[in-house]
Formats: structure tokens, C-alpha cells, sequence
């Protein structure tokens, strides 16, 4: 496997200033850019959201978007915040539901593919693949079980607006006394605003939304690298703590570590040279998945502070939702013992396949992140 | 070792069947030392790349040729 260029000697705490103030920074730019996105989206749609995304009522077809974005993309992080935006713009939560459940799919191709540089040694690739797999075969458990429950009772948009209502409260208040957030991101949104609407009509509002995008990417992109720099002890410090303890310990530990660089694809990636290489067993891998699904769900929170007004209630729903699902499934899929070894026995299965012959692993690859998708998008429109 | 077994008390085959458990414990608790051992070891060595992602392309390249030779051997 190719080693990559790496920090990882911290520098020390009196030269970390500069590190943190970029971080800072850069949280200012990405809470600035979710902000742009809900404008633009409003303004591109001509505040008929609904109607144009009629297309995505079809659950199916927002799943196939969350998957396939966040795999060609490689970030779940910013596909969230881009749809938390698009929500502040007048996105019904109803129909973001479904991406987000697709950007957890979508995530895991990064780990899966970084899996695929073991394919030198058989026993090897066996385990790293199935290191990969078993996030892949969870997170398709988790939307196996938790779309039909979605689309027939409505649970996670339900349960992230009780959430919702305890912390933003009623959307009917004015929200002018607590708009501490609109305030401090006006100078970055207006001037951007401003230069947009040098464009006419909807392409001032799509000019918004593309900005808003790269600048969310580009901020996540360097949170990222700083935050490995600076956090790498404390996150070596986690997984140090968690070795030797039961996976609850795993769990809150791929949460910290995640929560700490700001990536879900970096933790996992982390786990499989270390499970391809026998250090770790896949039943030791799993928790610390699991706990990265959960620790991404982070950015997505901090993405819909930047909304004020009466849209942060929904804007706080939908990253909601993100972090609810996740805790949700992991306590469900993790909980019931007949559940909990599934992805387990799906991922040693396919990863046996595999090792033998490594068309299996191609088409899992081609097949999750490529035909499926199409596949649901042709089933569903053809009824 | 049956015949010499069946001649001992059942007090000594306890005594043998405890020690020997202990040992098998012993044994256990060595090597899952050893494996947290390589595991700290390894997380030592983690290395948190700043590149935007972990693929390299280049390997995935490599694993999908390998792919179309192992068809194309299968075919043949």
C-alpha cells in the first residue's frame, strides 16, 4: 500500500495557535457556505422546492442521489451539509430523508476500495476486505430496516422534530433575538451574494449553491487536514484506551476519533490495513465502524447552526436525522445479538469469495455503489 | 497415559485437571497480552494521512486489471 504523506508529530501546544485559528476559520467559512446554499437554493427554485424535487418523493430515487453523490465525492460530511443548505433553502425534510440514509451507503466506498490494495496477498485482502465490507453490509442493514419504517411511519423525521422542537423551540417564535449565527456569517454570505446576483434570475441562486458547495467541500477538505494534525495524539490516545475493552468501548471510541478529524472515511480507512494485517480481528473492527457512523453525523449539527430564522427548525431536523439514524441502527442492528453478527457473516462470506477469486469483489464494488442504484431507479420509475 | 490414568485417585486426576486449566489460562491471558501488545503498537504507528482520501488509485487500477486477467483466463 502506497504510504501517503503523513504528519504525525504534532507540533507542539505553543505552535498550535496558528493550526487552531485556521481551524476556526475554516468552520466559519463551511457554516457561511450552508448558509449561501439556503439562499441560493431559494433562490434558484423560485421557493418552489417541493415541486421541483417532486421527482425525489420517490424514496428510492433520494437514496440513489445520497449514495451516488457521497460516493463520487468520498465525503459524506459535505453531501450532509450540502442537503442541510438545500433544506434552509426550502428542501421538504421529507424528501432529504432518504439521501441521507443514501450518503451512509455512499461513504463507505472509500474504505472499500483502500481494502482493494491487499490484493497482493490473499489472507491479507480476506481480511482487509472484509474489515471494508462490514461497514458496507451495516449500513445496508440499517436502510433495509429503517426506510420501509421511514416511509410507513415517518420515524426518524418524527423523532428529529420532537428533538428539534426541545432545542430550537417553536418555529412560530421570531427567531431576530437568536439569530446570533445569520449575523456573524452576513459579511461572507452577502459579499458572495452580492457577486452572484450579477447573474440574472435562477442562475444568481445556482451560482449560490455551486459556490456554497465548493467552499463547503474545500472546508471540510481542511478542517480535515488540520484537525488530523492537531488531534492525532488525542485520537491515538482513544483507540489506545479502547484496546483490550468490549466494543461499547469501541463504539464511543470510532465516535470520538471521528468526531476529532472530522472524517468517517479516515477512521475506517485507518481500521483495514490494521484488520488486513491480522493486528485487529473483524469482530474488533466492527464497534469502531459503527462509532465513525456515528461521529460524522457531527458536521452535518454544526452545518445547521448557520441557519436562523423560522428554516433552522428544519435544518436542525435533518441533521437530526443523520445522527439518529445512525444511533438508531447501531443500537438496533448492534442490540438484537440475531442481527448483530449479519454484517459479520455477510462480510467473511463475500470476503472468502473474494480472496479466491477477485471478480466477487468487483462486482460487490461495481454492483453497491454503481448497479444498484440504477437498478432501484429503474425498478421505481417503471411502476 | 489411559493405564496410567486409571490407576491414579480421583483426587490426583482433579489436581491434574486443574493445573492444567491454569496453565491453558495462563497461556490465554500471555497471548491476549501479546496481541493488545501489537495492537498498541500498531495504533502507534497509525499514520493520519492529510491527503483528502485514503484511495490510491493507482491499486484500484492495478485490482480491476487483475480482474479482467483472472476472466479472461476463465473464458479462455
Amino acid at each position: 500500500m502506497a504510504h501517503a504523506q503523513s504528519l504525525e508529530r504534532a507540533p507542539a501546544s505553543e505552535n498550535r495557535l496558528p493550526q487552531w485559528l485556521g481551524v476556526i476559520a475554516l468552520i466559519y467559512v463551511l457554516i457561511s457556505a450552508v448558509s449561501l446554499i439556503g439562499t441560493g437554493f431559494k433562490v434558484a427554485t423560485g421557493g418552489q422546492a417541493r415541486e421541483l424535487f417532486g421527482f425525489a418523493t420517490n424514496p428510492y430515487v433520494g437514496l440513489v442521489i445520497g449514495i451516488v453523490a457521497t460516493a463520487l465525492i468520498q465525503s459524506s460530511s459535505t453531501v450532509t451539509s450540502l442537503i442541510v443548505g438545500m433544506v434552509a433553502g426550502g428542501l421538504p425534510v421529507g424528501i432529504a430523508v432518504p439521501m441521507i440514509m443514501g450518503s451512509n451507503i455512499g461513504t463507505t466506498v472509500t474504505n472499500t476500495l483502500v481494502s482493494l490494495g491487499h490484493v497482493r496477498n490473499k489472507d491479507e485482502f480476506r481480511r482487509a476486505f472484509a474489515a471494508a465490507t462490514v461497514h458496507d453490509f451495516f449500513n445496508l442493514l440499517a436502510v433495509v430496516v429503517f426506510l420501509p419504517l421511514e416511509i410507513m411511519f415517518g420515524l426518524l423525521e418524527r423523532s428529529a422534530a420532537a428533538v428539534t422542537g426541545v432545542f430550537v423551540g417553536d418555529a412560530n417564535l421570531s427567531m431576530s433575538g437568536m439569530n446570533f449565527m445569520k449575523t456573524l456569517t452576513e459579511p461572507l454570505v452577502g459579499s458572495l451574494t452580492s457577486v452572484s446576483r450579477l447573474l440574472p434570475g435562477m442562475f444568481a441562486g445556482l451560482a449560490m449553491v455551486v459556490i456554497g458547495l465548493v467552499l463547503i467541500f474545500a472546508a471540510i477538505t481542511f478542517i480535515g487536514r488540520l484537525l488530523k494534525v492537531l488531534m492525532v495524539g488525542r485520537a491515538k490516545e482513544v483507540m489506545h484506551r479502547a484496546i483490550g475493552k468490549g466494543p461499547i468501548t469501541g463504539i464511543f471510541s470510532g465516535t470520538l476519533v471521528t468526531v476529532f478529524v472530522q472524517s468517517s472515511s479516515t477512521t475506517t480507512s485507518l481500521m483495514v490495513p490494521l484488520a488486513g494485517a491480522g493486528t485487529f480481528t473483524l469482530r474488533q473492527i466492527y464497534p469502531f465502524m459503527l462509532g465513525a457512523n456515528i461521529g460524522t453525523t457531527i458536521t452535518a449539527l454544526l452545518a445547521a447552526t448557520a441557519v436562523g430564522g423560522a428554516v433552522a427548525v428544519p435544518a436542525m431536523q435533518i441533521a437530526l436525522v443523520h445522527s439518529l439514524f445512525n444511533i438508531f441502527a447501531v443500537a438496533l442492528i448492534f442490540g438484537l445479538p440475531f442481527l448483530r453478527n449479519a454484517p459479520i457473516l455477510g462480510a467473511e462470506t463475500l470476503a472468502a469469495l473474494a480472496a479466491d477469486r477477485k471478480i466477487y469483489a468487483a462486482a460487490w464494488i461495481l454492483g453497491v455503489f454503481l448497479v444498484l442504484p440504477l437498478l432501484l431507479i429503474a425498478i421505481t420509475t417503471s411502476f | 497415559m489411559n493405564s496410567e490414568l486409571s490407576r491414579m485417585s480421583k483426587g490426583e486426576l482433579k489436581s491434574i485437571l486443574d493445573e492444567a486449566e491454569e496453565q491453558i489460562a495462563e497461556i490465554r491471558a500471555e497471548l491476549e497480552r501479546r496481541q493488545e501488545a501489537e495492537q498498541h503498537e500498531a495504533v502507534d504507528g497509525l499514520e493520519f494521512s492529510v491527503k483528502r482520501t485514503a484511495v490510491d488509485w493507482t491499486q484500484v487500477k492495478t485490482f480491476f486489471q487483475q480482474v479482467l486477467a483472472e476472466l479472461r483466463s476463465t473464458t479462455r
